[in-house]
């Protein structure tokens, strides 16, 4: 069996739709101190390569790199920044550790998105700029017609759409990082004010800030150094065809992907029993039903998992009850599941919690997405 | 290799192409607004400057006072410890004589660009900032100035609080 990546700590601040208090780089520094801590290393000694997940346009300045190194102890080590969902990120971090790069590798990653007062133009500079762009079509309306497309050919129902919704927003009551947690009747979302139809208020995932950083090692070093770790057995990222390009709209062809490889990577045969619980991507409610469909593989074990017949589906809230976090929407739910593996996510724990399966997605209008493997 | 090539294969599009609207052009301008949060740090480096002060941030574990504030030390990575009033005098460590604007195009007065070391602060530790009241020829690194700050009512805390630094009289 090969080498595996261990994370040996987390630690994070914010999760508030506005951090008002801190700028990013404190933001950063309070999400680096804690995992630091929680890691037992020191970033100036132990630490041989950090890597950042940011994207400039909402970040609002060029060339970040130049901007993160200081409150993440990396000034003057080797830092680089990766402008993806920290799904990407977190196959880098474990290339890095995999390839003997550095023993311990600093994963960061950070939304500020209140801070970003032009959300929609940077979604819509997102479009392709000849053919889609000059059509002013708002990406929510792109959201829209995939939902269209992906109840309509699959035969799902919108009252399952609206099943997620409810039960996300009603986790997120107890999750002490979750911000827009409700408890909302199917009825209410049924009948939420539609921008776009079938896409409607509350199928779309409010913006929020945190900065959060997971602290990985070879599991030699995590050995060596009485680590007490969760463990990635496998992570594996990918792009498919956008469904306005053909790619359809029944599964995701990123997710699927994904999955495939990082089960073949782990050793594992396709089957979500596997797992305790799933942090799927629920930037839009019927992504976490398209996303979970193009896992499980069928509508029948997609709607098992619904029903609570197990593993447990978002238990954090998800995007939906936690928020939009921009390039940290993976190392959110990686979080979510390193406390879920460690007993120590308070309320919304799941009992006996051992394995986990992360899968992200990079936003709209992108096919772009990753899975990871979490266990303990 | 191209130098050789006096023709290319293909239609040429040119100047007047463009100018005339020969061709499918696109045209998006995304007006994109921020509201960066000043945090404690930059906040407060920002109410000082409103109220004539130069304000930074002191490391007890490397022992260095830094301006522009940060709460952390990126040497040490710790906490910074304490908040040090400085004076608003310094000395000249680089400087250029600046005859482009922020758009690069040209000016007849140039602008003397420079970072001034704030007395007070460790060695190096300056503020980018601009020279005023002294002729181009004149400045000398290691010069001695001085802020030169807006009327109180004019002040807003921001960086051009200070107008410009001038030479120290009796350099
Ligand atoms: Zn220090």
């Amino acid at each position: 069996m090969p080498e595996r990546v261990a994370i040996i700590g987390a630690g994070y601040e914010g999760f508030r739709p506005l951090v008002s208090d801190l700028s990013t780089r404190e933001l950063m520094f309070e999400a680096a101190s804690r995992a630091y801590d929680d890691a037992s290393v020191d970033p100036r000694r132990d630490v041989g390569s950090f890597i950042c997940c940011t994207e400039d346009l909402w970040e609002g300045w060029s060339i970040t790199d130049e901007m993160v190194p200081d409150q993440i102890g990396a000034a003057g080590r080797p830092l680089c920044t990766i402008p993806a969902d920290a799904i990407t990120g977190i196959g880098n971090a474990a290339m890095h550790v995999l390839a003997g790069v550095a023993d311990v590798v600093v994963l960061e990653a950070h939304s500020k998105a209140a801070d970003a007062l032009s959300k929609k133009q940077i979604e819509d500079l997102g479009q392709e700029p000849t053919l889609m762009r000059p059509l002013g079509v708002d990406t929510d309306t792109l959201a829209a017609l995939e939902m269209d497309g992906f109840l309509k050919s699959t035969g799902y129902k919108v009252e399952e759409v609206d099943e997620i919704v409810v039960s996300s927003k009603r986790r997120a009551m107890h999750n002490p990082r979750a911000s827009f947690g409700a408890s909302l009747s199917k009825d209410e979302v049924a009948h939420a004010s539609a921008g776009s139809s079938p896409l409607r208020k509350f199928d779309r995932a409010p913006f929020a800030e945190a900065g959060i950083v997971l602290v990985l090692a070879s599991e030699r070093w995590a050995r060596k150094n009485r680590c007490d770790p969760v463990y990635l057995d496998a992570v594996a990222w990918s792009s498919s065809l956008p469904w306005f390009d053909g790619g359809g709209f029944s599964a995701a062809g990123y997710a699927k992907d994904s999955y495939s490889k990082a089960m073949r990577r782990a050793g594992k045969k396709k089957d979500l029993r596997a797992f305790d619980l799933l942090e799927v991507d629920d930037t839009f409610s019927y992504k976490a039903l398209q996303h979970l469909h193009s896992i499980a593989g069928s509508k029948s074990e997609t709607r098992r998992v619904i029903a609570g017949a197990g593993p447990v589906l978002n238990p954090s809230g998800g995007a939906l009850g936690v928020g939009n976090l921009l390039e940290a929407s993976a190392i959110h739910r990686l979080l979510e599941c390193y406390l879920q593996l460690k007993g120590q996510a308070g309320p919304v724990q799941v009992k006996d919690a051992r394995t986990a399966l992360v899968q992200s997605w990079r936003g709209i209008p992108t096919a772009t997405g990753g899975v990871a493997l979490l266990s303990r | 290799m191209s130098s050789k090539v006096s023709r290319y294969p293909g239609t040429e599009v040119t100047h007047d192409d463009i100018e005339a609207n020969s061709y499918l052009m696109t045209h998006y301008q995304a007006e994109l607004k921020y509201a960066w949060t000043s945090g404690v740090a930059t906040g407060r480096y920002l109410k000082g400057l409103k109220e004539g002060e130069i304000w930074g941030r002191r490391c007890d574990g490397c022992g260095r006072v830094m301006v522009p504030p940060r709460m952390y030390c990126e040497l040490c990575f710790r906490p910074t410890d304490g908040w040090v009033k400085l004076r608003d005098t310094g000395r000249v460590v680089t400087y250029s004589i600046a005859y482009v604007n922020f758009d690069a195009s040209r000016r007849q007065d140039p602008i003397i660009v420079a970072v001034v070391e704030v007395d007070g602060a460790s060695p190096m530790m300056g503020i980018l900032h601009l020279l005023g009241e002294v002729d181009p020829e004149d400045v000398k690194i290691g010069m001695r100035v001085q802020a030169v700050w807006k009327k109180v009512e004019d002040r807003s805390g921001a960086i051009t609080d200070i107008v410009h630094f001038r030479p120290l009289g009796g350099r």
